[in-house]
């Protein structure tokens, strides 16, 4: 027995030994130049996430969160080499009166992550701070139109089931900067609640990059101002609005953020899981001869049927430079930099997007990233010298692919159910809205079906830990279940452990039966001696 | 059996070979002195007239083993002193200031006799705009017509265009054309344009700037110091430098052109003539080439100095020319060959590692190592917040954090708390003393951190004014009242300069009020709090104590408690009127109306922390302030009216007017050379209450491997929580007196149950380099990289290596064992000293770990029985199942009653153990 146990171990050592992928083919291009971007301080963490992943890979990048409009203002003045925005170019700069438009620089937009603009805030009264929040939509748009100015107001009372918040004032905290946080939280009141909206707008009722500073609101520079004022003391009373990523980050456990109620009555906050069920409702622009291609109309997101989803979901592009050397002073004798920029963006929309889940983004879905793969392609349109074989859909690792169903959003798909102490007239659920617990960040063990790991047995144990009827991972009314949204490693069936323990049950019966037979055998010859 | 364990193991040794490919060490790099003796010479009539000589001596830090974005110190003297001192001297309009030393990074081998192609010339040195090398003049008889020292087919009116494309309409006209790595030549003339794709006329005070330089000396003596930025191809693909492309750090100190008015022997077309059209034209070509400056020594340029209103003679324009390229100084550098980089098709689900940026230096080096190899996996490092790793690895959302703080109240699964790199935070500085020149020294103490980052220095004169001068108190705001005393910076804070005397009191004002610190949760800033709050001083301040001087603490944050992860923004002061009204902040406090309604705290925008210590370390490494009580007006194009604004960070600081001080990584000071100041150890200062004007009784420590193994030598293994806690109460003592305050070990928290098969495997075999070759100090791939203490039994740190190397195995076999001891090491089953292995002959002997926990050297033949750690998975499992073997064993002997019986059955036993081990380690 003993000797068949070591085979059989050796066996299994020499599998793990060889058990790898092949040789990977080497560099295909050798040439790569540093290239620099400004623009959205919303998507920011997870471009400068990907900067820092992509140095191991000898690609240079800097970014700089300027902020959306002084990205693109960046782009048409030929001042970087790429930008990331928002929104698409809006043709006048409402707040200066300047040309918002490409000036002829040739681009295209190119999705490069999904995030929700969250609402952290800051209610501390009598030595406490609150953090299960919940705000209905209309209550929102009330509170950054000045219509609500007390946390105690009965509409906010009734947003978190009865439950009264201190009479403190509020004080809304915006973007100083043309930020396109604005224009997703203002595209969102102009279409939700113009009525709100159209009034209080002085650009009329629709959507701006800067956010109109009235009554007792305050204006801070770029994401990290804005939840900087909201986690000072100052801040106290106050409520803002950023990329999860901000609260997330903030404190351990993440910084209290607003639940917002979805139309299907829930209230949820911005996960991966969430961002990426209400994004299914996206409309996208698919007119290749666009001048807004693959550009996002969010109006049925907002009102995503979904008890999951998280309204206010949004995607963050690259604007792209398509130019030939001849277009583009910032790429003549482009060809490395153009690589840089192909290099890097195959990074950041596949493997790159396992992981922003972890850091409050949510990844791309398929059909977003194969259109992804056709943007890039132009860069090896205006300059044959850029390398992109061997990058495409099919080698590329993103965490929401379903290889059997391509058209679907595997994190939409298996997102849990908030739980119903989430639900309007219910609760409050009394776990932080801080992010850290509350959100899925399971996209590590969500991970991969496509790479050579064992993704899939992983996906399936993910998917097997969800009841298709009641979203089981939350265990209804307790509270405390949306924060258990992941043990997807926990539960993988091991192949090694189901080798060894067979064995090692047979080794302990051995070794506990063994002595009796031993006993007997030396019973009997001490017998037969004597 | 004996034949298949062997089997596996050839097996996985296989494939460990690949891992570390073996380079030689290099030296270190030690600085480069040389000089030159630069003499202007005028040609009057046949006599050579010596206007001015000087011998200038240049050194520089280090020339050797350099990084790309690497900070080299270069100092000068002996050079005629700068008249028109630009402000920021790696701005483009240093150029026109007069006998300025211009430092450039050139492409090639400054000698003669290598092949034309090879060789260092004006035309591979970069120039981030093209203005320092395209003249134009619309007199015939411009300066550098008159260089005595030209060859006479340079001194013809048009020169460098060779195909007369970018012929102006200027009289004279002469091109240094760019000739990139590719071998394209950039004309950038008027009329051509094109430059290189990393150059630029567009001058952005929020980005990192050129390492263009036009530096002024000093005094008599002719002194000067910078900090020149060295690129390789990374940042600048056209002028190519790499560890295969050779360049060099130039340094042509100006001495102004020689000059050759009469221009005997050369064509009558390139001759200075007075005509009836330009009677004067002899005289005024003579004097313009023959000027001697328009500044005195150390003026500065005028904002709107330009070509006209400089002596050009003697200006940084002319670089290029003979008479100053002539005593240029070529300093040949030497990049670090950084080889393997990871294939960017690889599209490998990686094995990720979330968590602290404090290891950010040495996993850049890690990584490639394992992408690299095929047989082992894609690594990846997620810089996150450590407590955002911690509360991911709880919710099972990443396989292995690194942190350095244990979550309170332990792990929620059994895990193993891993060390795998000794390093820690810095306190780095950019100052430039009173005379200007760059401070190399910085002492801090604990209470002087708490004052930066208690927001409690007035930064903002208004800001003092209006809390000395206020009448409307608030109940809320009245103890805001007794911070009108305070100073506004720490330059001014008679502490700081007890601690730091001959800095004098300088500049920046808003500069010296902050540390720029980290705006997330990190253990990072729980470390630098836990320091600070050991501190009495510190901790008295904070509570509400004044210091000796009458400085308090800002009420937001008095009675403050410590430690904590993430630094709050606490001051609550909410200036009057006067101040939100001023023109100052106005405009970015105004609605929509044109009223400024609302009053904000202005030291939190002065502090302005960052998300990430990258992000802090590039700020300062340019010193770009990031302090953003600043409001920069937005302006209506249409009405041309002021329409509001926004607070922005005060950006790029000028050379000699600098003050910053960041929290940063203790690695990321030598990557990119910033300078760490020394911090308070021990005090025997008796009186605590008394001012002093001295460091005397106080002793301060900067980072370095000793000061790091003195921190970690007085560390107490902690069994709960497996860490080795840093004793800050013990580092006040006598015995913390050489130990550095910022040390952190790095921890990667990995659970030892419920990972999957494959990344158990990864992890583990991560974790068994991280102990081992990894901890092997050097600049190449796999390598630990300077800022790091080797985690070797040489250096103290034994019982890490063999708690790590333990893990490894326990991750690996993943059947929930929550780790060994931390204490006391126990020789585990798998773990016997490694005395028969074959230390790596390669290693420089500082580096070596010692023999006892010995790196496993691949490719070499290892002796029988050493194994690496991929069979330990086996053993891991092996030890719980010989305890409960001989658990079981026991109970039954027990029962046996026999003593014949016992002796068998323990004979059994041992034989099954014996058995066992032989399948793992020896």
């Amino acid at each position: 027995m003993r000797s068949r146990t070591a085979v059989v171990v050796a066996a299994v050592a020499a599998l793990i030994g060889i058990g790898v992928p092949a040789a990977l083919p080497a560099n295909a291009s050798s040439s790569h130049a540093q290239i620099e971007g400004t623009g959205s301080s919303w998507s920011a963490n997870a471009i400068n996430e990907w900067v820092g992943d992509v140095q191991d890979q000898g690609l240079q990048i800097v970014f700089t969160p300027t902020g959306s409009a002084q990205g693109r203002k960046d782009y048409a003045n030929e001042t970087n080499d790429f930008a990331i925005t928002d929104i698409a170019f809006q043709g006048k700069d409402e707040k200066t009166g300047e040309d918002d438009t490409p000036d002829g620089r040739p681009y295209a937009y190119l999705p490069i992550v999904a995030g929700g603009t969250s609402f952290p805030y800051n209610i501390t009264f009598g030595g406490k701070r609150i953090d299960n929040l919940r705000l209905s939509g209309l209550t929102l748009a009330k509170i950054f139109t000045n219509q609500i100015t007390k946390w105690s107001d009965p509409a906010i009372t009734r947003d978190n089931n009865g439950r009264p918040l201190p009479p403190l004032p509020i004080t809304p905290v915006v973007h100083s900067e043309g930020s396109g946080s604005s224009a997703q939280f203002t595209a969102y009141l102009a279409k939700q609640y113009p009525d709100l909206w159209g009034p209080f707008s002085p650009t009329g009722n629709k959507m701006t990059e800067y956010f109109p500073l009235k009554g007792r609101a305050i204006a801070q520079n770029g994401s990290d101002g804005v939840m900087n004022y909201i986690s000072s003391t100052a801040g106290n009373g106050s409520i803002g609005y950023d990329e999860y990523s901000y609260p997330k980050m903030k404190v351990t456990g993440g910084w209290p953020t607003a639940k917002i109620e979805n139309v299907a009555g829930y209230f949820t906050l911005p996960t991966d899981y969430n961002v990426a069920v209400a994004l299914t409702q996206a409309v996208i622009d698919m007119n290749p001869r666009s001048d807004t291609y693959l550009m996002q109309k969010l109006d049925n997101v907002y009102v995503d049927r979904d008890i999951r989803a998280y309204p206010l979901s949004s995607y963050s592009y690259m604007i792209l430079p398509t130019g030939t050397d001849a277009q583009d002073s910032r790429y003549s004798k482009g060809t490395a930099k153009r690589q840089t920029l192909a290099d890097f963006l195959y990074y950041s929309i596949c493997v790159g997007q396992q992981g922003v889940g972890t850091i409050g983004y949510s990844p791309l879905p398929v059909n977003l990233v194969s259109a992804g793969f056709g943007q890039i392609q132009k860069l090896k349109t205006a300059d044959p010298g850029v390398d992109i074989t061997k990058r495409s859909v099919a080698s590329c690792n993103n965490p929401t692919f379903d290889p059997d169903h391509l058209n679907k959003n595997k994190l939409a798909e298996i997102a849990p159910k908030p739980p119903a102490c989430d639900k309007a007239g219910a609760g409050p659920c009394t776990d932080a809205t801080g992010g850290g617990g509350t959100t899925g960040g399971g996209t590590t063990g969500g991970g991969a079906t496509t790479g050579p790991k064992a993704g899939a047995s992983a996906s399936a144990s993910a998917a097997a830990r969800i009841d298709p009827d009641t979203g089981a991972r939350a265990t209804a009314g307790t509270g405390a279940a949306a924060a258990q949204a992941n043990e997807l490693a926990a539960s993988r069936n091991d192949g090694f452990t189901g080798v060894l323990m067979p064995l090692t049950i047979l080794e302990l019966a051995g070794i506990l039966i063994g002595p009796f037979f031993v006993h007997q055998w030396l019973a009997r010859r001490r017998r037969e001696h004597s | 059996v004996k034949r298949a364990v062997q089997a596996a193991a050839v097996l996985l040794l296989a494939g460990l070979a690949g891992i570390v490919p073996l380079r030689p060490a290099v030296a270190a790099g030690t600085e480069v002195t040389k000089s030159v003796t630069a003499t202007r010479v005028d040609l009057d009539g046949s006599v050579d007239n010596v206007v001015d000589s000087r011998t200038v001596s240049v050194s520089v830090s280090t020339t050797v083993n350099l990084l790309s974005r690497q900070l080299i110190d270069v100092n000068w003297t002996g050079a005629h002193p700068t008249g028109g001192v630009s402000a920021d001297y790696n701005s483009y309009n240093g150029r026109l200031s007069e006998y300025p030393m211009v430092l450039l990074e050139c492409r090639g081998i400054d000698n003669d006799a290598v092949s034309q192609d090879l060789r260092l010339t004006p035309s591979t040195c970069w120039t981030t705009t093209p203005l320092p090398r395209v003249q134009n003049s619309a007199t015939p008889f411009p300066p550098w017509r008159l260089d005595r020292y030209e060859t006479p087919a340079d001194r013809k009116a048009f020169v460098g265009d060779p195909n007369g494309v970018c012929k102006s309409d200027s009289a004279a006209e002469r091109m240094v054309p760019y000739a990139a790595a590719d071998g394209t030549n950039y004309y950038a003339g008027i009329n051509c344009g094109g430059m290189a794709p990393e150059a630029t006329t567009v001058v952005d005070s929020a980005a990192p700037p050129s390492n263009n330089t036009f530096a002024a000396s000093y005094g008599a003596e002719g002194t000067g110091h910078v900090r020149f930025e060295v690129w390789t191809e990374e940042q600048n693909a056209s002028l190519g430098c790499s560890s295969t492309v050779p360049c060099a750090l130039v340094a042509i100190p100006i001495e102004g052109i020689s000059c050759d008015p009469a221009a005997t022997g050369l064509p009558p077309e390139d001759r200075p003539t007075d005509t009836a059209d330009d009677p004067t034209e002899v005289a005024d070509s003579t004097a313009a080439c023959e000027a001697k400056g328009k500044y005195q020594p150390g003026a500065p340029l005028d904002s709107s100095a330009s070509e006209l209103t400089t002596d050009i003679s003697d200006s940084g324009m002319f670089w290029w020319s003979a008479s100053n390229w002539r005593n240029r100084i070529t300093f040949p550098l030497n990049f670090a060959q950084f080889g393997t980089a990871c294939n960017v098709l690889d599209s490998r689900t990686p094995v990720d590692l979330d968590g602290s940026e404090l290891m950010t230096q040495a996993t850049a080096q890690w990584t490639p190592v394992f992408c690299s190899d095929p047989k082992l996996f894609k690594l990846r490092h997620l810089k996150i917040p450590e407590p955002l790793a911690k509360t991911t690895l709880a919710s099972k959302g990443t396989s292995a954090a690194l942190i350095s703080q244990p979550p309170d109240g332990g792990y929620t699964a059994p895990t193993v708390n891993a060390p795998i790199g000794v390093t820690g935070f810095a306190i780095s500085f950019a100052v430039d003393d009173a005379a200007g020149n760059e401070a190399t020294d910085l002492k801090l103490d604990p209470r002087l951190l708490a004052k930066l980052l208690t927001e409690s220095y007035l930064a903002l004169p208004s800001l003092k004014t209006d809390i000395a001068t206020r009448k409307d108190w608030t109940k809320a705001l009245l103890p805001y009242q007794k911070m009108a005393n305070n100073p506004l910076t720490i330059e001014a804070d008679p502490e700081f300069q007890a601690l730091n005397p001959g800095l004098g009191e300088n500049t920046s004002v808003v500069g010296g009020a902050a540390l720029l610190a980290l705006s997330t949760a990190s253990d990072v800033t729980y470390a630098l709090a836990q320091y600070l709050n050991a501190d009495p001083e510190a901790r008295a301040f904070l509570d509400g104590k004044p210091d000796p001087w009458g400085m308090v603490v800002n009420p937001g944050y008095r009675g403050m408690s410590l430690p904590t992860s993430s630094w709050p923004q606490w001051d609550a002061y909410l200036p009057s009127a006067k101040v939100t009204n001023s023109e100052a902040f106005k405009y970015c406090l105004m609605n929509e109306q044109g009223q400024v309604t609302s009053s904000i705290p202005l030291l939190p925008l002065v502090a302005s922390p960052l998300t990430s210590l990258s992000a802090i370390a590039q700020k300062q490494e340019y010193a770009l302030l990031n302090a953003s009580a600043q409001c920069v007006p937005s302006v209506s194009t249409v009405t041309n009216q002021i329409n509001g604004g926004s607070f922005k960070p005060l950006g790029r600081q000028t050379p000699g007017n600098r003050f910053m001080l960041a929290l940063t990584a203790y690695a990321d000071g030598p990557r990119y050379g910033l300078r760490e100041a020394e911090l308070q150890t021990d005090s025997t200062v008796p009186n605590l209450t008394a001012k002093f004007s001295d460091a005397a009784g106080r002793d301060f420590v900067g980072p370095s491997d000793a000061s790091l193994r003195a921190a970690m030598a007085l560390t107490t293994a902690d069994d709960t929580t497996h860490t080795w806690p840093i004793p800050y109460a013990k580092l006040r003592t006598r015995p913390g007196k050489d130990a550095y305050p910022g040390t952190m070990v790095v921890y990667a928290a990995v659970p030892t149950t419920g990972l999957d098969h494959a990344t158990a495997t990864d992890l583990g075999e991560f974790l068994e380099f991280a102990a081992t070759t990894g901890q092997v100090t050097g600049l190449e791939e796999g390598r630990l990289p300077p800022g790091y203490l080797p985690m070797t039994a040489g250096n103290g740190l034994g019982a890490m290596v063999v708690y790590t190397r333990r893990a490894a195995d326990l991750v690996a076999a993943q059947n929930g064992d929550a780790g060994p001891t931390v204490k006391h090491p126990t020789p585990p089953l798998n773990l016997q000293p490694t005395t028969k292995s074959t230390p790596n002959a390669g290693l420089p002997p500082s580096a070596a770990p010692s023999p006892s926990q010995g790196p496993y050297t691949p490719g070499v033949q290892l002796p029988v029985g050493y194994t690496a750690a991929l069979t330990s998975k086996v053993a891991g499992l092996a030890l719980p199942i010989v305890a409960a073997i001989a658990f079981v064993s026991a109970l039954l002997a027990g029962f046996v009653r026999s003593r014949a019986g016992v002796v068998a059955m323990n004979r059994l036993q041992a034989r099954i153990t014996s058995r066992l081990q032989s399948r793992s380690r020896p």
